[in-house]
């Protein structure tokens, strides 16, 4: 009943992958249609005990975000790559999961006394939920702002999930360095949960077994995008291996430079790239039109690190270029005229 | 510790209120928070915790009646935690460990070459689990039923009491359970999760060293 050494895998051989895919996201397109978020609910966790999950959000920044004050809730490694306490989400931070009095209201009788409500998974009135501050953003008349944060588990270069699984049931694939948890391996125990700085793994109550974004791998198998990628209306995503030359997401990333990660003073190296907003035009005190950008230096900052003000200096030199009738060529990948040129290989079409 | 051999030691001991179990003598191990540092390389992150394992005794009696051993178990508990409602909650739960050789060391769960039999209970089930442990990180939770592997809990004035019972010789199907006979020395230890205290895993009480079992004749 001997077991063999090598059952027991290390850390670095769990986080090793030959290739690594990315997703690029362009926040100055995202228009907070959520249809990302449909495409991948629909998909995976549309199902009695996931309603709480969205292993794709969109919530409007600044703002508390998915889940919510994620930001707050520790995880990570700190600058000297020490391991950071985390603590984990509730079910109301994690959008909650209404129910609603439809049969009352539509089949009840009495229509016009009852109105539709929604209640809390924990019973009564809800006290939050999925994007409660919609569009509330921050900023006085007349200049407020605020931009659409789309997010999902960044699948890491140093995940801080695989490192925190006592279990050892958490991986990246060889072949793409999507970050899947073994369900069969998995107890539930929640290191990772508190270790992921982006609380983007869930905790299923009733299977008692983490979950999160499995990159659709099933669909990457076929050469199919990943369904929140590729179901996105707004031409806002990018999607490939960031190794390959002619992908969108290598030259946005590694040839151009203008897409960067969320938070990368967390220390796990994620894999979604945002390219960073370029806010309207501040108005001044006389109402007046001037060259400042509405949203704060800082609050970019506070979210992107300081690689934002260079990104924003490149995106607003070539998008003057092209408005003054010139050409650029960074402007023509970010408008990104056919989706077939968004997904390099991954073009297949889900059948 | 001993195993009185008792006659009526059968199905009815599994009750925590079986009257006979008051014939059979207490013992109480003192219990200790998990070095937790020295599971690091499995989990840095859990590794930060400082604050499990809170529970410092459990209570023991254990029994046998020639076919059937028997381990009641309790501790003080002020939080009854047998449901998860939320996602940062955590249930209560106990595990008695037995060594398959005498070289099994309990502080690290057995090794490579020297593994440990676990009875484990947790608040929220039903059925236990018979549990193979080769070292940190590797047990393997199979359904108790399967494995012939009983149990039953009561929760009362701040209390746990739980009871194990399982024959003495192991099941005909599987190798992997510890066996047990009459004057034969084996070795036993304890582990108790405190749900109220965000316990699980390796953040737990234990006691540490194999305390001394012998089934009585």
């Amino acid at each position: 009943m001997k077991m063999p050494k090598n059952m027991i895998p290390t850390k670095q051989q769990l986080m090793a992958s030959d290739r690594q895919v990315a997703t690029v996201i362009d926040l100055n397109k995202c228009m907070g249609c959520q249809a990302c978020v449909v495409a991948c609910k629909n998909l995976w966790t549309e199902r009695d005990d996931a309603h709480h999950m969205r292993w794709m959000s969109v919530a409007t920044a600044p703002g508390p975000l998915y889940p919510r004050d994620f930001e707050q809730k520790g995880g990570g490694y700190d600058a000297k790559g020490k391991a950071q306490a985390g603590i984990l989400p509730t079910i109301v931070d994690s959008g909650d999961a209404f129910t609603f009095n439809h049969q009352e209201v539509l089949y009840g009788g009495n229509s016009q006394d009852k109105k539709l409500e929604p209640t809390s998974a924990l019973g009564g009135a809800p006290k939050w939920g999925y994007n409660w501050e919609e569009d509330q953003g921050h900023g006085d008349w007349p200049n407020p702002y605020y931009f659409y944060m789309p997010r999902k588990c960044n699948h890491c270069t140093h995940p801080a999930c695989v490192d925190a699984c006592s279990r050892n049931a958490i991986y990246k694939r060889k072949e793409d360095g999507v970050v899947l948890i073994d369900q069969e391996q998995c107890e539930g125990h929640r290191h990772c949960v508190e270790a992921c700085p982006y609380k983007m793994v869930f905790f299923n109550p009733v299977k008692q077994k983490s979950e999160k974004c499995i990159e659709c791998f099933p669909r990457l198998d076929k050469k199919i995008a990943s369904a929140c990628n590729r179901q996105c209306p707004g031409r806002t995503r990018a999607f490939g291996y960031l190794d390959d030359e002619n992908s969108l997401v290598h030259k946005l990333v590694e040839k151009y430079k203008v897409a960067i990660p969320l938070h990368p003073e967390y220390g796990t190296t994620p894999n979604v790239y945002y390219v960073p907003p370029m806010s309207p035009q501040a108005f001044d005190s006389a109402n007046e039109l001037t060259d400042e950008m509405r949203i704060p230096d800082s609050v970019l900052e506070g979210y992107f690190g300081k690689d934002v003000h260079r990104v924003l200096a490149i995106l607003v030199a070539e998008k003057s270029k092209k408005k003054n009738g010139g050409t650029s060529q960074l402007m023509d990948l970010l408008i990104s005229r056919k989706w077939q040129d968004r997904y390099a290989e991954f073009i297949n079409h889900p059948v | 510790m001993k195993a009185p051999y008792i006659k009526k030691a059968d199905n009815s001991f599994l009750d925590p209120h079986a009257a006979l179990w008051n014939k059979v003598g207490t013992k109480r191990f003192p219990l200790v928070q998990t070095p937790i540092m020295m599971v690091q390389h499995l989990s840095p992150f859990m590794a930060e915790s400082t604050d499990h394992g809170k529970v410092n005794e459990i209570e023991c009696r254990v029994a046998h009646n020639g076919s059937k051993l028997s381990v009641y178990l309790s501790w003080a508990d002020k939080t009854q935690n047998d449901e998860i409602r939320d996602l940062d909650q955590f249930i209560d739960g106990v595990a008695v460990m037995f060594p398959f050789t005498d070289s099994a060391n309990p502080i690290t769960m057995g090794d490579t070459d020297n593994p440990v039999n676990i009875w484990m209970w947790r608040a929220d089930q039903q059925d236990p689990y018979d549990v193979l442990a080769h070292g940190y990180g590797t047990s393997k939770r199979r359904p108790g039923k399967e494995f012939g592997l009983s149990v039953s809990s009561v929760y009362e004035n701040g209390r746990w009491y739980v009871v194990f019972q399982r024959a003495l010789r192991k099941g005909l199907m599987t190798p992997e359970q510890v066996g047990f006979a009459p004057n034969k020395l084996s070795g036993v230890s304890f582990a108790v999760w405190d749900g109220g205290n965000n316990d699980r895993s390796a953040q737990k009480s234990f006691s540490g060293m194999w305390e001394p079992l012998e089934l009585e004749a």
